[in-house]
């Protein structure tokens, strides 16, 4: 059976420094998934996972264990990507989201078949998180690829619940307006029958 | 009942709402025909998003992870040291001064006389005098507390090397960090 986190932690603490592979291994793909979804960009998510990892070795003996540890790496991850988010300004860049999701919406109206290019549905959903708004993106990718639940979302954010929900219904609200009208259509059929 | 918001139907779908609500929502949604075609979009794109697979790190990221950590650690270890050594130096010189000025063999004479730039010479030199002989007084007290290890100089060398990194270890831990952390 494998070790939990927290054992695992135990056994780095006791010296078995190595053991903070299994960690690694256990959450990188997560990690990547959350970096890139913020990010935008593979290159600067992995950098920003490798550091998290770093850091989060590092800050071990401040990990208390009141929360998972997964919540608690997620939310160093967070700050990470937001640091480097900033960096690169591009809060400036998304900061207005409100008129990038008029503009991806726009864009919808003027070449409604360019999502219909790939009839890959699973594609077309990346595609469209890889265009939102950062927090969104991140929100959505927090809930279902990190899997976290609301309270956890809120414990590695710091945003109030009402927020949390508020950008998830955003986000979802902006797949389904996005997605390409013969998605939609699928959609509409399936509800029918 | 009026028409279920999308708002209200993500939260019926996160389970998010009390039991009593939640059930008067599944009334409705079984009688309401939008609304339940509306739920079922919405558990559509659920099910899609929750089959995204995740984004696969490199191969060797893992690796790379912990060459990182050890990276960091050398790193560390070589900035407390550095990052110790100006104050260290700083405080020794200061307390080599203050020796030599009131401990020193000069430290009774009065100021010197003659014109200006021959008191500021005279000063120069003293105090070159004194920052001498403080050090030479306090390498004396030094060799005078390794007295055990001055007939044989790599032990000195060594005892005199401890000591600095316990200085070094100590100004970090009670002088350092918590500075930086009141700063932070």
């Amino acid at each position: 059976m494998p070790l939990s986190d927290n054992e695992i932690i135990r056994t780095i603490r006791q010296g078995a420094e190595e053991a903070f592979a299994e960690l690694v291994d256990r959450y990188k793909d997560k990690a990547m998934t959350l970096a890139v979804r913020m990010l935008k960009s593979r290159e600067d998510a992995e950098e920003a996972v490798q550091d998290s990892f770093v850091r989060a070795h590092n800050a071990l003996n401040k990990f208390k264990g009141t929360s998972k540890f997964s919540t608690w790496f997620y939310r160093i991850l967070y700050n990470v990507c937001l640091t480097r988010l900033g960096k690169r300004k591009e809060e400036l860049k998304i900061g207005s989201g409100e008129e990038r999701e008029f503009e991806i919406e726009d864009r919808q109206n003027v070449d409604p078949y360019t999502a219909l290019a790939s009839k890959d549905l699973i594609h077309a959903i990346k595609k469209i998180i890889e265009e939102i708004p950062e927090r969104y993106s991140s929100i959505l990718s927090l809930f279902y690829f990190q899997e976290l639940s609301y309270e956890e979302i809120c414990e590695v954010t710091r945003l109030p619940l009402g927020t949390v929900k508020a950008h998830l219904f955003r986000a979802r609200a902006i797949l389904q307006k996005r997605l390409p009208r013969e998605i939609q259509s699928e959609y509409r059929s399936s509800a029918r029958n | 009942m009026n028409h279920l918001t999308n708002f209200q139907l993500q939260e019926y779908a996160d389970r998010l709402l009390d039991a009593a609500i939640a059930k008067e929502f599944e009334a409705h949604l079984r009688e309401c025909e939008q609304c339940s075609r509306r739920m079922a979009s919405f558990q559509r794109l659920e099910i899609e998003l929750r089959k995204i697979p995740l984004e696969p790190v490199s191969e060797d990221f893992t690796i790379r992870v912990l060459e990182a950590i050890r990276f960091k650690n050398n790193f560390d270890f070589t900035r407390d040291v550095l990052k110790n050594l100006v104050p260290i130096g700083v405080v020794l010189i200061v307390i080599a001064v203050l020796l030599g000025i009131f401990a020193g063999p000069d430290s009774h004479q009065g100021p010197a006389g003659g014109n200006g730039s021959e008191i500021v010479e005279s000063l120069n030199q003293k105090a070159e005098k004194a920052t001498a002989s403080g050090i030479s007084t306090l390498l004396g007290w030094m060799n005078k507390a390794l007295g055990f290890s001055a007939t044989i100089p790599v032990l000195q060398y060594a005892a005199g090397l401890a000591l600095f990194f316990v200085a070094i270890k100590l100004f970090d831990e009670f002088v350092f960090v918590p500075m930086t952390r009141k700063r932070s």
